[in-house]
């Protein structure tokens, strides 16, 4: 017997019917729907699928990775890790921003049953196209009954098919707790998209969503809930940028509270788009690059450990972040004089621009050993010199002052 | 603590690796390469980088034909010694099914068992593929591009457009090793818009 032979005489003796059932053909898909039910999420900017979930048993379809993986890229650049859809696009919501909004009028509506969505699931997962499903809808008619479904869908994918890839659901403006509980037994993240960084910001996109009952008594729910049972990747949300004339500050301010109150994994932030045939057709877009210097805000506070009041800073009068990096900006507020890499904490090294939590600690390990005597050094540890040059001084020398108030 | 098990594989993977780096590597400990200024360290680290990424990438941008329940096989180039590595990995993922990954000359054959992980090098892909599917006795191929595809085409935002970010986070060599078609088609006719 061949080699060849023996490993598939073992697939032959395998208990193990990995594929249940029997995977269909592409041409049993319905295509279209895939293509309508995906373009509605693809503002929801959430790629990860990172969890630190432990695989266990070989009876099973699939795994996790603590790491995440990207299985693709569009001509955006953007992640595409998951099969992420909607279940229907029929919504009882008037969102100002959303093409599925009621206020748009009559759209045809198409929806998944939890058996073909599982389909679609397995088959994209199991040819390694995705890392598992995101799952979102429109509220329906009845959002209980839409959250029925997207239970059921899952529990179907995780129960029935013993699916142990990756899965985020979305959980809709006004589930009942036990719905929420019933979701964190089968997900490794679930989210509730704020939207908006307000009450009063809400009510200036829609008139049907209440803000404190439905959205935020709701991650109450999924904060209070998953702290005792096992939310392996956490829950998250998003925001809109700019669909309510709201300024970075507001946002950056609503980010800090869903960190501290709600304790959420993530923020995001997408920036709006207006869509035709929407109320908010007529607005203008937003630039990527705000919702990118939103980003970086949110990096220093959550990675580097700044404090909000530092970052503050890097906001103008208006209340807008400017457009370059605000860690720049908050360097010349906080730093009042050039840093001794050899004898400066780790948290002030964080504060010079171009040097990362990664860099910093290389710096602090390495002067331990060796005094750091050229600039080279600090390339090899991870400076970006170009960038933290105005800011750093090395043997007493430093850069001119012009140089560090012109970076 | 020495050097991990994971990163010394993943240097001897490197098809650039030298008797010298193995040496070195197998001295140091895991911090020495975090704070590595010297140049044989910094190209220890390199190296090990390198591999690293072909591998997660190639997790990544593999894709999956079937033959019944039993077999999956899907076109890998990489550039480094790192095919058992990634057969191995999915054997893991998909439990009793052969993952068959390669190429015109070579090939990777894994599957995982209630005893472990059975791995085999074989021939070019094509007939590595034949010979098992002969054994199997399957005969129908099912594959899910045009599903990928409808769905790939949905998540592009065109006001989002930006090649150059594509092309660093999927770049030529990557979708070339791990034969995306689709991926390149949709590329293409992205850049013929903006000409």
């Amino acid at each position: 017997m061949t080699n060849l032979e023996k490993i598939a005489r073992l697939a032959e003796e395998s208990k193990y019917d990995v594929v249940r059932p029997e995977m269909d053909s592409e041409e049993e898909f319905d295509l279209q729907k895939v293509s309508i039910l995906g373009e509605g999420t693809k503002h929801d900017v959430c790629a990860s699928t990172a969890t630190p979930r432990i695989v266990k048993g070989i009876d099973r379809i699939g795994s996790v990775s603590s790491a995440g993986i990207c299985h693709s890229f569009t001509p955006d650049g953007r992640c595409v890790s998951l099969f992420k859809t909607l279940y229907t696009n029929k919504c009882s919501q008037d969102c100002g921003y959303c093409p599925n909004s009621s206020s748009c009028g009559e759209n045809k509506t198409i929806s998944y049953t939890p058996e073909e969505l599982a389909k679609v699931t397995l088959s994209l997962y199991q040819s390694n196209y995705v890392e598992g499903l995101f799952l979102s809808s429109g509220m329906g008619k009845d959002e209980d009954l839409i959250m029925e479904s997207l239970i059921e869908s899952v529990r179907l994918l995780r129960e029935d098919h013993k699916f142990q890839g990756y899965i985020h659901l979305k959980v809709l403006p006004g589930t009942s707790k036990d719905y929420i509980k019933r979701c964190i037994e089968l997900v490794d993240r679930l989210s509730l998209n704020i939207e908006t960084c307000s009450e009063s910001r809400m009510q200036e996109v829609t008139s049907t969503k209440d803000y404190r009952y439905d959205i935020l008594r709701r991650q109450r729910y999924i904060r209070d809930l998953s702290e005792k049972m096992d939310l392996p990747a956490g829950h998250t949300t998003q925001t809109i940028v700019g669909a309510s004339g709201e300024n970075d500050r507001e946002i950056f301010e609503s980010m800090l509270r869903e960190y501290r109150r709600m304790k959420i994994k993530r923020m995001y932030f997408s920036s709006f788009t207006p869509v035709e045939r929407t109320e908010f057709e007529d607005k203008e877009n937003v630039s990527t690059g705000r919702e990118h210097r939103l980003y970086q805000t949110d990096w220093l506070f959550r990675v580097y450990g700044f404090e909000p009041r530092e970052i503050i800073a890097a906001f103008d009068e208006h209340g807008f972040l400017p457009k370059k990096d605000p860690k720049i900006e908050i360097a010349r507020h906080v730093l009042d004089e050039a840093v001794d890499p050899n004898e400066a904490s780790k948290e002030r090294l964080l504060r010079v621009p171009g040097i990362g939590p990664k860099s910093a600690s290389r710096i602090v390990r390495a002067r331990k050993e060796k005094e750091i005597i050229k600039r080279r050094e600090l390339a090899k540890f991870g400076v970006v010199l170009k960038r933290a040059r105005p800011f750093l001084k090395l043997n007493g020398w430093k850069d001119t002052t012009l140089d560090r108030w012109m970076t | 603590m020495s050097l991990p098990k994971r990163d010394l594989e993943l240097l001897k993977a490197n098809r650039r690796v030298k008797k010298e780096d193995i040496e070195l590597a197998k001295k140091i400990e895991k911090e020495d390469l975090h704070t590595a200024t010297d140049e044989s360290l910094l190209r220890v680290r390199g190296l090990i980088r390198e591999a690293g990424r072909e591998m997660h990438n190639m997790k990544g941008f593999v894709r999956f034909k079937h033959m019944g329940k039993k077999l999956k096989y899907g076109y890998m180039k990489p550039e480094h010694h790192i095919g058992f590595m990634i057969s191995e990995w999915f054997a893991n993922r998909f439990p009793g099914v052969v993952i068959v990954l390669g190429n015109e000359k070579e090939s990777w054959v894994s599957i995982r068992t209630e005893k472990g992980v059975e791995s085999e090098e074989s021939e070019d892909i094509k007939s590595t593929v034949e010979k098992l599917a002969d054994v199997l006795g399957l005969e129908t191929e099912k594959d899910f591009q045009g599903l990928w595809e409808n769905y790939y085409k949905s998540q592009y935002a065109d006001e989002r457009k930006n090649i150059e970010l594509f092309e660093k986070n999927m770049p030529a060599k990557f979708r070339k090793r791990a034969r995306n078609i689709t991926e390149n088609r949709f590329y293409e006719k992205t850049l013929d818009e903006l000409e």
